[in-house]
């Protein structure tokens, strides 16, 4: 009785009065955890290969797949780069040859422009660009002198291989790219075709791939379903053993996007197959 | 009050943010093959010189179910680089991997000093390198036939999510002789073609046999006295007795769910209809009345429902209808014949026999019409007999005739998916399947 005097009641009547405050604690209490839940795990997968962010203009072009040769002597000011990339963008729709990364040359050109503008390139502007932020410190020649000897090496690079001046514009995978992977995994998968309920079969497999398109790690998304159906296990299982079939190494990844793909979701989709 | 609605939003809208921003990259794979599924099994492992031989005999049989079953295909263990020497050791997965082994069985033999045996064994997870299960069994010896089905029916249903069937039996009517005189036998043996023996001796002609639920007994059609007839017969007293005493022709008989009624059709001039028949009360009732024919009735495997075939609509085609009579609802409406609905024991598919532009084809189709697909079709296909898990479909399959000789009439077991056709081998030409129940 004394500890229910002395201590419950008073904690009762101290909940009672502060009922709301508790109530918005609770709620922010409840994001947070949900905040640590789903923002942490990402943090560690991606501690392994941590790449510093790039300054990148955005493009949004995931179905690109072209674009043509940039000419740096081309771009005397800011307006006509402009117009350069609305070209980029209408020829590549028509050209569908290879092309390597974009970005790096977007950069490129809108510096050139800078310099031969002879201005001083914001302080602010440069921040945004940590690669960069050594050459706040150098004076406007040292970058141009940078920037020929790029060029030089550029140069020379195309010379011995020309096919690989293209410059790529999206840094999504494209519908071709995307294509490939598919085909790739389908000849690994032995389909669970017979399961009764095979159009609610899809499994989901989170896999993440080294720098060659091997699977580092594959791990089934649902696995709480799998202990409860026999027939999702089957076909998860099937689906993983996809993913791990020796005869699927090397998925056939664009190297230069690897960023994009080295963590994948797989959805392995039986469906289709029995006409559902 | 204000400041922590904004706070609340705030976070809502931070969270959805992280929530997208680690969306990653999805891609849809909605294709594949269908082969049988390559596994390894290692012999079964067996240290004294009996032992070895159980083993042997218990290796060969499972080679043969998961064979048969038309989903595996057991890899020939001469490309087997690794010969594992204990159940209990890792294998060395990279060597199975080589020889492309999904899935690799390793088990062991003991002979106990009371005369039983004890068989251990684990299944392995080739591609993931682990274990997915690990059993072990202890019986009297003489049951090691039973015992080798119960292992490959293990290592089915953890591979396919299924029932294993391997531990059941197949009734079926013998063929023999020239077409004008065939002589047909009802005939029984294990699903593996073991223990076969006939049950009549050939001077009626037999037709439809059907298991009762309970296993120990068959239904079907006999023409004994020249009379169509439905029968029972217990298979272990080889007891034959008529089914009811109907006026006229009964056939097309079937066991409901629970084997206390059998459901068939009683033709009279000219027309048939759908009775079923309490074996407890011997009480008989009418489920359908028009004056067309109405046969092949079929149970859902929940008692509720029927389905069945009938020309009511101008051509054969197949209708269902609750297990009273009422509710007819026509499900079939492709081209061509629609007979033979069978109910499968999963409840999610009928497999029926068409007729169509001079073809015959098995197919399957939801119990509500839907989906329908063709799995087999040949110069006469007919009579499909689903395996009691649901999966695979056995029916007659007749060859074309070559040479003005018939031809060969045979039975083929085949995945509903319309892959992995595979004979069963009968010592004779075979007909009309019958799969047993599941044996407990």
């Amino acid at each position: 009785m004394i500890i229910n005097n002395l201590i419950f009641l008073p904690l009762k009547r101290e909940i009672l009065e502060k009922k709301n405050y508790l109530l918005q604690s609770a709620g922010l209490h409840l994001l947070i955890v949900m905040l640590i839940y789903y923002g942490l795990p990402n943090l560690f997968r991606y501690r392994s290969d941590f790449l510093p962010p790039l300054p990148v203009e955005i493009i949004n072009i995931s179905d690109k797949t072209t674009a043509p040769k940039i000419n740096f002597k081309k771009t005397p000011d800011t307006s006509k780069n402009k117009t350069n990339y609305a070209n980029q963008e209408n020829i590549k729709y028509n050209n569908q040859t290879k092309v390597p990364d974009t970005t790096e040359v977007i950069e490129e050109t809108k510096e050139l422009v800078q310099i031969k503008k002879k201005k001083i390139v914001k302080l602010k502007e440069l921040k945004k660009k940590p690669n960069q932020l050594q050459s706040v410190l150098k004076s406007i020649e040292q970058v141009k002198k940078d920037f020929s000897d790029k060029k030089k090496k550029d140069k020379e690079k195309n010379e011995t291989d020309e096919k690989v001046t293209p410059t790529k514009l999206g840094m999504n995978l494209s519908i071709s790219e995307v294509d490939a992977v598919r085909r790739h995994f389908e000849k690994c998968w032995n389909i669970p075709s017979g399961a009764r309920e095979v159009g609610n079969l899809a499994t989901e497999i989170k896999v993440r791939f080294n720098k060659e398109g091997n699977v580092l790690d594959a791990r089934i998304a649902n696995v709480g379903r799998m202990k409860r159906d026999r027939y999702f296990r089957t076909a998860a299982e099937s689906a993983l053993r996809a993913v791990l079939n020796p005869r699927c190494k090397n998925a056939p990844l664009p190297k230069d996007k690897f960023d994009k793909w080295k963590n994948l979701t797989l959805n392995f989709d039986p469906k289709s197959i029995i006409g559902y | 009050m204000k400041n922590i609605k904004k706070i609340f939003f705030s976070f809502l809208i931070f969270f959805v943010y992280i929530v997208n921003a680690n969306a990653e990259l999805k891609i849809d794979i909605t294709s594949g093959y269908t082969e049988p599924t390559p596994i390894g099994i290692n012999d079964f492992i067996g240290f004294t010189e009996e032992e070895k031989d159980v083993a042997k005999q218990i290796t060969k049989l499972v080679i043969a179910d998961l064979n048969n079953s038309g989903l595996f295909k057991v890899i020939d263990p001469k490309a087997y680089i690794q010969k594992i020497s204990s159940p209990n050791v890792m294998p060395k997965f990279a060597d199975w991997k080589i020889i492309n082994a999904q899935a690799l069985i390793v088990g062991s033999t003991i002979l106990e000093t009371n005369g039983n045996i004890r068989i251990e064994f684990r299944l392995w997870d080739v591609f993931a390198e682990q274990q997915m299960a690990g059993w072990a069994f202890n019986t009297a010896r003489s049951n090691w036939r039973q015992i080798s089905h119960r292992i490959a029916d293990k290592v089915y249903e953890r591979l396919t999510g299924e029932i294993g069937y391997f531990d059941t039996r197949i009734a079926y009517i013998a063929e023999s002789g020239p077409a004008k005189k065939r002589i047909k036998r009802l005939a029984i043996m294990d699903q593996d073609g073991a223990n076969h023996r006939f049950l009549t001796n050939g001077t009626n002609l037999v037709l439809t046999p059907r298991f009762s639920p309970s296993q120990q007994e068959l239904t079907y059609l006999s023409y004994i006295g020249r009379i169509p007839r439905v029968y029972l017969l217990d298979i272990e007293t080889g007891k034959q007795e008529i089914v009811g005493d109907f006026p006229g022709m009964t056939f097309a008989p079937r066991f409901s769910p629970f084997g206390d009624q059998v459901i068939m059709s009683l033709a009279s001039e000219g027309n048939s209809d759908i009775y079923s028949y309490n074996l407890k009360t011997n009480i008989r009732k009418q489920l359908t009345t028009y004056r067309g024919i109405d046969t092949s009735p079929s149970y859902a495997p929940n008692g509720k429902k029927i389905a069945f075939n009938s020309d009511r609509g101008g051509s054969p085609q197949i209708y269902v209808m609750n297990s009273n009579g009422k509710k007819i609802k026509r499900i079939s409406f492709g081209k061509g014949n629609y007979s033979t609905p069978v109910w499968s024991p999963r409840g999610d598919y009928i497999a029926f026999t068409k007729f169509f532009n001079k073809t015959f084809y098995i197919g399957v189709m939801t119990p509500d019409g839907k989906g329908e697909r063709v799995i087999s079709k040949g110069f006469l296909v007919e009579g499909p007999t689903w395996t009691p898990n649901g999966r695979m479909i056995a029916y007659t399959k007749k060859d074309y005739p070559a040479k003005r000789k018939e031809g060969k009439t045979r039975i083929f077991l085949i995945d509903l998916t319309g892959f992995h056709e595979k004979e069963i081998i009968t010592p004779l030409e075979a007909s009309d399947p019958a799969w047993s129940p599941l044996l407990d």
